[in-house]
C-alpha cells in the first residue's frame, strides 16, 4: 500500500518534470526530451524590481527559470510566449528565512511526575546534551511536499529557509524552493542559517531546566566547539588524562562563524540576553521577534541584529462585560493597540528586519496583517525589503532571489494591484512555472451596454469584483439581475428575465468582450438568434481599485495609549533624574553609631549623601523637601529575593550548577520591582534557588525601575553564589520519583560539596600545569577544557566570589563552615539560618553572617525548631544578622518583619533597623556604598510617615542614587491615569466593533488571546519561590502540546 | 494590695521559669480560678461599649461578672493591676487549620483535607490536636479562640469554634459543626504562567465545574426534600451533613475572591435558599454593591494581599477595610493558616495604618467572627456574663512596638503564655 503510494507520488512527479523544462540532470531521462520554449515575456506590468525601484509599463521576460530582462516597454522576443499584465504587479517572490517546512516543530512527549534523566543517550557523534544537535545538515533530509508548500505559495512565498524547530542547537537549515519538482532542483542553499533556540524542545534529559540553565550550556557548548577545534588531533593527552572524543556537534559549531544563527530568544527580553551571550563569540546572530521590541527599541537596536518578525498581532482583547473585562490588563490592551507599529519602529531605528509565517495560526492572516503593519507606519518599501531582499540575504541567496532583476530566478508574485493595499495575489512563479490563484485576466467587462430589444432601449450595467462579473439589465426604475452561466478570459455567458420590461421571458446572452465592445449574440424566450455589438461607456470605477494606494502609509495612527518602561500599569514615561535635596528636619535612622538622629537634615548631591546635620542651610538650586515629624533611613537591602527572574529560579537538575547565573536572566519588567520600592526597598540579592548543593551565581540589583535589566545590577557588589543545604537538595519533598540523584543525605551533601572544590583544584592545577609547558610541548598536547562550573568554585577558593548558603539545622551549618575552612574559605552569609541560634558561636567564630525569616517556621520538618528569637541569640553572639523576604510580598514590608524582633526578642530598635540596612550591605559587601546614612554613599533612601519599624507607618518617597523612584502621592495621581487611559482603550475597541472573540467563538475558534500565537500572550511570570524546582522548557512544551491539541480539533 | 500584685507577678515569673525546666511536654491547660479576678485601672477596649479607661473587671466562674469604673470585693480576690495596660476580648482566627496540620511539608502530620471534592461530611474538630506545638505560639499572640476549618477544594466540610486550650478536641470543642465549606469553581481565566490550558479551555472547564456544583446542589435539595418527607429515604452521609445548610441551621462559608464568584454564590444563594458567609473576598471592593445590597456577610482574608491583577494599585488589597468600614459594609478578618495566624494582631494593625477605625478593626476579629460562628451571645465583647476569654497587653496588641501579652484568660482560666520558641529561646540563652 505504502510502496503504492510512493509509486504515484513518484510517477506524478516524473510527469511533471517531464512537461517541464528542468529535466533531472545527472539522472535519466525516460522518453522524448522536452525542448518547448521556455521563454516567457510579461507585458505592459508595474514591476517591482526591489524595494524602492519600480518600472512601471514593464515587460518582464524569463527563460529557463530566470529572469533574462526586465525593461520599461521592452521589447518582446519572438519566440516568447506573451502574457499580457495590464493592471497588474509584479514583485519578487516573498522568502521566508524562519520556517520549518517539511520537518515540522518539537513535539514533546513530557508529562507531569515523569522520572528525571539526568544522561543524554548518545549515538555516533552526538552531543552530550539531547538539546544539542548542531551536527544534522538539514538539507539531507528534505524532500518537497505540495500541500505543505501551498501555505506558503499562497501568500507568494517561492522560497524558504527550513529545519526541524527542537531544540537549541537544531542543526544547519537549507534553503528551498517551494516549487515542486524534485529535491536537488529545489534547494538553493545547502549550507544556510543554523537555527537555535532557549528552548529544549523534545529533549527528555533533565539539564537544562531553565532559561539561566540553557544560557549556561549554550556559553559552554560554544567554548567547546573552540576547545574541540585546537585540541582534536593533539597527540598528547597528559593533561585532559584522557583521549579527546569524536563530537560531531561541536565540530559542526565551528562553522557558525561562517553561516551565522538564527536564534529564537521567544521573547525580546531573552533576546537582550542572546545578545549578551553571543556577542563574546563575535557571530552574525538573527533573532525571531516577539512583537514587544518597540518597547524596548533603544536595547533592541543596540543588538545591531537583523530581526524576523512574525506577521502577527494580538487580536482585540475581549472587553465586552464588566465581567470579562476583569481577566483583561492593561499591559494586554496597550499591546492590542500599538502591536501593529512594530515593524514600523524597528523600520524607523533602522533595525533591519524581514517578515515570517512563522507563528501564524491561520495564514490567511498573514496579508492582512501585513498591511495592518502598514498602516501603522511601515513604507511600502520597508516591508517589501521585509519579505525579499532582507530574507534573501538572511537565507545566503541574496545573488539569486529577492530581485527582479536579469540573472535573477524568476520566483515572482503576480498581482492585481498593489499589494500592500487591497491588490490580490493572481499567480505566483516558482522557477518559472506558473502556480495559479486566480486566473489572470485582463478582461475588464465593466460599463454599461446598450441594448435594443424589440425597440425597447435598455441598459445593461455590469461590474466587475474580484474578477467575477454580476450586474443588471435597467430601464427607467426597473431593473432584473443577469445571471453569469459562463465567464473565463474575454467570454461571458449570461441569462436575464427581461419580463419585467414587457419582454416575455428569460434572454440567453453569448459575448466575447473585444475592443471595448461587447459583440455576440443573445437568444430569445423564442430562441431567435440576434446578433449584437455594444460599446462601453460611462465605465463604473471599481471602488476596490480606485482606493489612493499612498494614504496608507501617510495616514498615522493615533494611540491612545501610553508608552512606559516597561509598558505596563505604573512603568515610567520617563527615568528618575537625579536631584539635589536638602530633607530638613526628620527623624533620621542613620544605622550607623550615631544611632536615631531627631530634628536632622540630610542634603543629597550627585546621586550620593553629601551631609547630615542639624539646621543646615540649603545650598542654591537644592529641592527642599519638609520632613518635619517623618522618619528617613537608608534604603532597604533584601538579601534574600527571587523578584525579577525570568523563566526559571532553578536549575535543579543537577547537584552542582555553579555555571547558572541569576545574572543572566534578571527580569526588569517584573511589578514585583515597583510594589518592592512602595515598601522602601532599594537593593536586593537575587539568589538562585535552594534545589541543589550547588547552585547558581546570584545577581545584586538596585530597583532601578524603568530601567533594562543591566543597568538595574548593582556593579559594585562582588560575585555571590547560592549553596544549599537540608530537606530541599536531598529532594525529601519532591516526590517518589525523585530519589536517585547524588545527594539524598546530609552526609551526601557533604561528600558532593567536598568533591566539587576538589574538582576545582585539580581543574585550576591542571591550566597551571598547561601554562607551565614550552610553546612546542604547547603545541603537541591538547589544552584543558575550559568549564565554566569549576572556574566560578574557583572564584569561591579565591575569595573573588561569596557563598550565600540556605541552610537550616545546626548539623548543616558546621559541616558547611567546616568544608569552608578545610578549603581556605568562609561561608560570607547563611540564608534563612533558623536554626543559627543554636550554633550562633561557632558562626561568629567562622566569620559568618546570617540573614533570616523573621518568624517562619514548622512549614517542614527542619524548620520545626526555628525560632523568632533567632535574631536576638545570633546578634547576641556577636553575628551580623539580617531579615529577609524571599518573597515578593514581605519584600514590600521588611520594615514590619525586623519590628518582630522587637516583639519576640526584645531587640532595640536601631538594631532591628539595621538588619534590614547596613547588615545585608555588609553581608553583599556593598557596604561602602550603601546601608547606612552616611556621607558620601549613595543616596539610597526612604521617607517615612512615622517610625519605620511601626506597624502603622508607610513609605512615602523611595530614593535611589539620587532619585525619586517611589512617591506615594505620584502614585496615587498615576493610577487615576491609568484608570482613564484603560477606559479609553476600551472604549476604542468596542467601538471598533464587536471583539474578535466573540468572532472567532462563532467560527468555533480559538479565542482571541491565544487565537495567534502564544508569544503574544501577556504571561505573568510567577512569584518565583527558593523551593520552586520544575521544568521550565518541559512546561512550555506541554503548554505548546495543547495548543496544537486545540488546532487538531479544529 | 501592692503586695498582693506583687505576689502575683512573682507567681507567673516563678511559673515562666519552671516551665524552663519542663521537658519540652506541652503546657498544662489552665484551671479554674479558686477566687474572682478583678482585673483594675485598665484600659478596657470592650468592642460592644467603646473603649472604657482605667476601669476595673471583674471574673467570676468563668464569666465577666462586672465592669465598673470601681469594683469593690472583698478579700477573696485575685488582683490584677492592670494600670496603663489594654484589655481586650479574645480574639478569634476564623477559617484556620491550626490544630489541623503540625508540619504542611510532612504527611502524616497532615489532617487538613480529605480525599474528594465533595466532602461535607468531615469535621475539623475531629482531627483537631489540643497538644500541637503550634497553638501556643499562637494564643501567646492574644488569639483565644479559631474556627477549625479543613480546606481543598469543591465542598470541604465542616468547622467547629475551638478555643486554644485543652486537655484534648472534646475540651477544646466549643462548638461544632458552625459553618460547611465550600470552595466556589474558579470564574476567571488564569494568565499566569502556572496555566496551561487555554482562555477557552478554562472558560469550558470554569463552566462545567459550575455546572457540575450547580447539579450536586440541586441533588442535595431533593435528597433533603425526601428525607424530611419520605421516613424510608436511606441515609447519604454525605448529603445528610448538607440538611442543617439547606434547612439554614448553619451557614455556608463559600470562599471565593472574584467578583464572579461571589455574584454566582449570591445567585446560588437565593436559588437554593441558603445562609452563605463568603471568605477571602478579594474583590470586595468591585462586589461592594452585590454584598451591601444583598446582606451578605464577609469574611476579609487578605490583609496584606498582593494586587490580584498586575494593572492593580499597590495597596487595593490594604485599602479594602477601610473602604468597607466607610461604606458601611460589616466584615470579619481572618489570616486563613495556621502557624502563621499568629500575626492576626498584626493585621489588625495594618488595617489600621490603612485607615480603619480602631474600633472597627477590633471588632473585625472578636465580635464580628463571633456573630458569623454563632456564639456572639457568649464571646467576642467584654461584656458582663459574656465568657471571660480575656486578653491583657501592656502597650497597644496591634503594633510589634508595643504588643507585649501579660495575661491571658479563657472561660476565666489563666493561660500559660509560654511556648516552644521561648522555651527553645530560653534553653539556647543559657548556652
Amino acid at each position: 500500500m505504502k510502496t503504492f503510494t510512493q509509486s504515484v507520488v513518484t510517477a506524478a512527479i516524473t510527469l511533471l518534470s517531464c512537461s517541464w523544462a528542468f529535466a533531472d540532470q545527472t539522472g535519466h531521462v525516460y522518453g522524448i526530451h522536452d525542448r518547448s520554449s521556455k521563454k516567457i515575456a510579461f507585458t505592459n506590468a508595474v514591476v517591482h524590481v526591489e524595494p524602492g525601484k519600480t518600472i512601471n509599463n514593464a515587460t518582464l521576460i524569463i527563460e529557463n527559470g530566470r529572469i533574462s530582462s526586465v525593461e520599461r516597454k521592452g521589447s518582446i522576443p519572438k519566440s516568447a510566449r506573451v502574457i499580457d499584465l495590464n493592471g497588474h504587479s509584479v514583485y519578487p517572490g516573498f522568502i521566508d528565512p524562519y520556517s520549518h517546512y517539511i520537518f515540522g516543530k518539537s513535539e514533546s512527549t513530557f508529562t507531569f511526575g515523569e522520572p528525571p534523566k539526568y544522561e543524554g543517550d548518545r549515538t555516533g557523534g552526538k552531543a552530550w546534551n539531547e538539546a544539542i544537535h548542531a551536527e544534522i545538515d538539514w538539507v539531507n533530509e528534505f524532500s518537497p511536499n505540495k500541500d505543505e508548500a501551498l501555505n506558503y505559495i499562497n501568500n507568494g512565498f517561492t522560497t524558504v529557509q527550513t529545519a526541524k524547530l527542537d531544540g537549541i542547537f537544531q542543526g544547519q537549515s537549507v534553503t528551498v524552493s517551494l516549487a515542486d519538482d524534485s529535491p536537488s532542483q529545489l534547494i538553493y542553499n545547502a549550507n544556510s542559517r543554523h537555527f537555535g533556540s532557549f528552548n529544549k524542545g523534545s529533549s527528555k534529559q533533565s539539564y537544562p531546566s531553565s532559561l539561566m540553565g540553557s544560557i549556561a550550556l549554550i556559553r559552554q557548548t560554544l567554548s567547546d566547539a573552540k576547545w574541540y577545534k585546537e585540541a582534536k588531533g593533539k597527540t598528547d593527552h597528559l593533561i585532559t588524562g584522557q583521549l579527546v572524543e569524536y563530537n560531531a556537534a561541536l565540530e559542526e559549531l565551528n562553522e557558525l562563524s561562517s553561516v551565522g544563527l538564527i536564534f529564537n530568544s521567544e521573547d525580546h527580553l531573552s533576546t537582550l540576553r542572546a545578545d549578551k551571550l553571543f556577542k563574546k563569540y563575535d557571530l552574525d546572530i538573527t533573532y525571531i521577534a516577539d512583537g514587544h521590541e518597540y518597547t524596548r527599541i533603544k536595547d533592541i537596536k543596540s543588538t545591531n541584529s537583523t530581526f524576523i518578525h512574525p506577521a502577527d498581532f494580538p487580536a482585540k482583547p475581549n472587553v465586552n462585560s464588566f465581567e470579562d473585562q476583569l481577566d483583561v490588563s492593561l499591559a494586554e490592551l496597550r499591546h492590542w493597540e500599538r502591536a501593529p507599529s512594530n515593524p514600523a519602529v524597528l523600520a524607523k531605528n533602522k533595525v533591519p528586519f524581514a517578515f515570517t509565517q512563522y507563528g501564524l495560526k491561520d495564514n490567511k492572516e498573514f496579508w492582512k496583517n501585513i498591511r495592518l503593519a502598514v498602516q501603522h507606519g511601515l513604507s511600502e518599501k520597508d516591508a517589501l525589503a521585509a519579505l525579499t531582499t532582507v530574507p534573501a540575504k538572511l537565507s545566503g541567496i541574496a545573488n539569486q532571489s529577492g530581485k527582479l532583476t536579469p540573472g535573477m530566478i524568476a520566483d515572482f508574485v503576480i498581482t492585481d494591484g498593489n499589494i500592500f493595499a487591497d491588490g490580490k495575489i493572481k499567480s505566483v512563479y516558482l522557477q518559472g512555472k506558473e502556480h495559479s490563484i486566480t486566473p489572470i485576466s485582463v478582461t475588464d467587462f465593466s460599463g454599461t451596454y446598450t441594448l435594443n430589444i424589440n425597440s425597447k432601449k435598455l441598459n445593461l450595467e455590469l461590474k466587475q469584483d474580484n474578477q467575477k462579473v454580476s450586474g443588471s439589465v435597467k430601464m427607467g426604475d426597473e431593473q432584473s439581475d443577469i445571471k453569469v452561466t459562463y465567464q473565463k478570459d474575454d467570454t461571458l455567458r449570461f441569462t436575464v428575465d427581461l419580463s419585467k420590461f414587457d419582454l416575455n421571458g428569460v434572454y440567453r446572452f453569448s459575448n466575447q468582450f473585444k475592443s471595448n465592445a461587447l459583440t455576440g449574440f443573445y437568444l430569445t424566450p423564442e430562441s431567435s438568434k440576434i446578433s449584437f455589438t455594444s460599446i462601453a461607456n460611462n465605465t463604473v470605477t471599481d471602488e476596490s481599485k480606485s482606493k489612493d494606494d499612498s494614504a496608507n502609509g501617510s495616514e498615522k495612527p493615533e494611540y491612545i495609549s501610553q508608552l512606559t518602561t516597561p509598558n505596563r500599569a505604573f512603568g515610567f514615561d520617563r527615568l528618575p533624574k537625579q536631584q539635589d535635596v536638602h530633607f530638613k528636619n526628620a527623624t533620621v535612622w542613620t544605622s550607623e553609631k550615631a544611632g536615631i538622629l531627631e530634628n536632622t537634615d540630610i542634603l543629597i548631591s550627585n546621586g550620593e549623601i553629601e551631609d547630615i546635620g542639624k539646621n543646615l542651610s540649603t545650598p542654591s538650586g537644592y529641592q527642599v523637601i519638609d520632613a518635619t515629624g517623618k522618619h528617613i533611613t537608608a534604603g532597604i537591602i533584601d538579601e534574600h529575593s527571587h523578584i525579577a527572574i525570568s523563566k526559571g529560579v532553578n536549575e535543579g537538575s543537577d547537584a552542582i550548577t555553579s555555571e547558572v547565573n541569576i545574572g543572566d536572566v534578571v527580569n526588569p519588567n517584573d511589578i514585583s520591582i515597583y510594589r518592592a520600592l512602595a515598601g522602601g526597598t532599594t537593593t536586593a540579592q537575587l539568589l538562585h534557588g535552594s534545589a541543589n548543593p550547588i547552585g547558581g551565581q546570584a545577581q545584586v540589583i538596585k530597583l532601578r525601575w524603568g530601567s533594562n535589566a543591566e543597568q538595574m545590577k548593582f556593579k559594585a557588589a562582588p560575585g555571590s553564589i547560592k549553596f544549599a543545604l537540608g530537606e530541599n537538595v536531598k529532594q525529601s519533598n519532591w516526590g517518589d520519583e525523585f530519589t536517585i540523584r547524588y545527594p539524598q543525605t546530609r552526609m551526601g551533601v557533604e561528600t558532593i560539596v567536598r568533591d566539587a572544590f576538589l574538582r576545582a583544584k585539580e581543574y585550576k592545577a591542571s591550566w597551571e600545569k598547561y601554562d607551565d609547558l614550552s610553546r612546542s610541548e604547547q603545541r603537541l598536547t591538547a589544552p584543558p577544557r575550559k568549564n565554566y562550573r569549576l572556574e566560578i568554585l574557583n572564584q569561591i577558593l579565591e575569595n573573588k566570589r561569596f557563598v550565600h548558603s540556605h541552610s537550616y539545622v545546626a548539623s548543616e551549618i558546621l559541616s558547611l563552615m567546616k568544608i569552608a575552612e578545610d578549603f581556605g574559605f568562609r561561608i560570607q552569609t547563611f540564608t534563612h539560618i533558623l536554626e543559627g541560634y543554636k550554633v550562633a558561636k561557632e558562626m561568629a567564630e567562622h566569620g559568618a553572617t546570617a540573614s533570616t525569616f523573621a518568624d517562619w517556621w514548622a512549614y517542614k520538618f527542619e524548620v520545626y525548631d526555628a525560632i523568632p528569637g533567632n535574631t536576638c541569640l545570633m546578634m547576641k553572639n556577636g553575628v551580623n544578622v539580617s531579615v529577609n523576604s524571599d518573597s515578593n510580598d514581605l519584600i514590600r514590608r521588611l520594615n514590619t518583619e525586623a519590628a518582630k524582633s522587637i516583639n519576640y526578642c526584645n531587640m532595640k530598635p536601631e538594631d532591628a533597623i539595621k538588619m534590614i540596612t547596613i547588615n545585608p550591605a555588609i553581608q553583599l559587601k556593598v557596604d561602602k556604598y550603601t546601608g547606612s546614612i552616611k556621607a558620601d554613599k549613595h543616596a539610597d533612601l526612604v521617607l517615612w510617615s512615622g517610625n519605620p519599624l511601626s506597624n502603622y507607618s508607610k513609605v512615602e518617597q523611595t530614593w535611589i542614587d539620587g532619585k525619586k523612584y517611589f512617591d506615594r502621592e505620584e502614585d496615587a495621581q498615576v493610577r487615576q491615569s491609568l484608570a482613564k487611559e484603560k477606559n479609553q482603550l476600551i472604549q476604542k475597541i468596542l467601538s471598533n466593533g464587536k471583539s474578535s472573540e466573540s468572532h472567532k467563538d462563532s467560527n468555533n475558534k480559538d479565542s482571541h488571546s491565544l487565537a495567534l500565537t502564544n508569544i503574544y500572550i501577556a504571561k505573568t511570570e510567577p512569584a518565583w519561590h527558593c523551593e520552586d524546582n520544575f521544568d521550565f522548557w518541559a512546561w512550555q512544551s506541554s503548554h505548546n502540546k495543547q495548543h496544537n491539541h486545540q488546532r487538531a480539533g479544529e | 494590695m501592692k503586695l498582693f500584685k506583687m505576689k502575683t507577678q512573682l507567681i507567673a515569673f516563678a511559673a515562666l521559669s519552671m516551665s524552663m525546666f519542663s521537658l519540652a511536654h506541652d503546657l498544662v491547660p489552665g484551671k479554674n480560678a479558686e477566687h474572682p479576678i478583678v482585673i483594675r485601672h485598665a484600659t478596657l477596649h470592650t468592642v460592644s461599649q467603646g473603649t472604657l479607661v482605667n476601669y476595673d473587671l471583674l471574673i467570676k466562674d468563668g464569666k465577666i461578672a462586672e465592669i465598673a469604673d470601681t469594683i469593690t470585693t472583698d478579700s477573696k480576690v485575685r488582683e490584677i493591676d492592670a494600670t496603663g495596660q489594654h484589655v481586650y476580648p479574645g480574639l478569634i482566627g476564623l477559617s484556620s487549620t491550626l490544630g489541623l496540620v503540625e508540619i504542611s511539608a510532612v504527611r502524616a502530620t497532615r489532617d487538613q483535607s480529605e480525599v474528594g471534592s465533595m466532602t461535607p461530611e468531615v469535621k475539623a474538630h475531629i482531627a483537631f490536636n489540643a497538644d500541637s506545638e503550634l497553638i501556643p505560639t499562637v494564643r501567646s499572640n492574644g488569639i483565644t479562640h479559631i474556627e477549625a476549618a479543613p480546606t481543598g477544594g469543591g465542598l470541604i466540610g465542616q468547622s467547629s469554634v475551638m478555643h486554644l486550650d485543652g486537655w484534648h478536641w472534646e475540651d477544646a470543642l466549643v462548638e461544632s459543626s458552625v459553618g460547611m465549606h465550600l470552595r466556589w469553581p474558579s470564574t476567571g481565566i488564569n494568565k499566569s504562567f502556572w496555566e496551561t490550558r487555554t482562555p477557552e479551555k478554562q472558560r469550558e472547564d470554569n463552566e462545567k465545574a459550575f455546572d457540575s456544583l450547580h447539579d450536586t446542589f440541586e441533588q442535595i435539595q431533593s435528597y433533603v426534600k425526601a428525607r424530611k418527607n419520605n421516613k424510608e429515604q436511606a441515609v447519604d452521609v454525605r448529603w445528610e451533613a448538607m440538611r442543617p445548610v439547606f434547612e439554614q441551621k448553619i451557614p455556608l462559608f463559600v470562599h471565593a475572591n472574584d467578583y464572579r464568584q461571589i455574584a454566582q454564590a449570591i445567585q446560588f444563594r437565593d436559588k437554593f435558599s441558603l445562609k452563605i458567609i463568603i471568605v477571602g473576598v478579594y474583590d470586595a471592593m468591585k462586589a461592594s454593591k452585590l454584598i451591601k445590597d444583598n446582606n451578605v456577610p464577609i469574611v476579609y482574608s487578605h490583609t496584606w494581599g498582593q494586587p490580584g491583577r498586575s494593572d492593580e494599585a499597590i495597596d487595593v488589597a490594604y485599602n479594602t477595610p477601610a473602604f468597607l468600614e466607610n461604606n458601611n459594609i460589616p466584615y470579619a478578618l481572618a489570616i486563613e493558616g495556621s502557624w502563621n495566624i499568629r500575626d492576626l494582631p498584626f493585621a489588625v494593625g495594618h488595617t489600621i495604618s490603612y485607615g480603619v477605625s480602631k474600633e472597627t478593626a477590633l471588632r473585625s476579629v472578636t465580635l464580628e467572627p463571633a456573630k458569623l460562628l454563632g456564639v456572639d451571645d457568649v464571646m467576642g465583647s467584654l461584656e458582663k456574663g459574656k465568657q471571660a476569654n480575656i486578653v491583657i497587653s501592656k502597650g497597644d496588641l496591634f503594633d510589634h512596638l508595643t504588643h507585649k501579652v501579660t495575661y491571658m484568660f479563657i472561660e476565666g482560666k489563666e493561660i500559660d503564655l509560654n511556648n516552644r520558641h521561648k522555651k527553645l529561646y530560653e534553653k539556647y540563652s543559657n548556652r
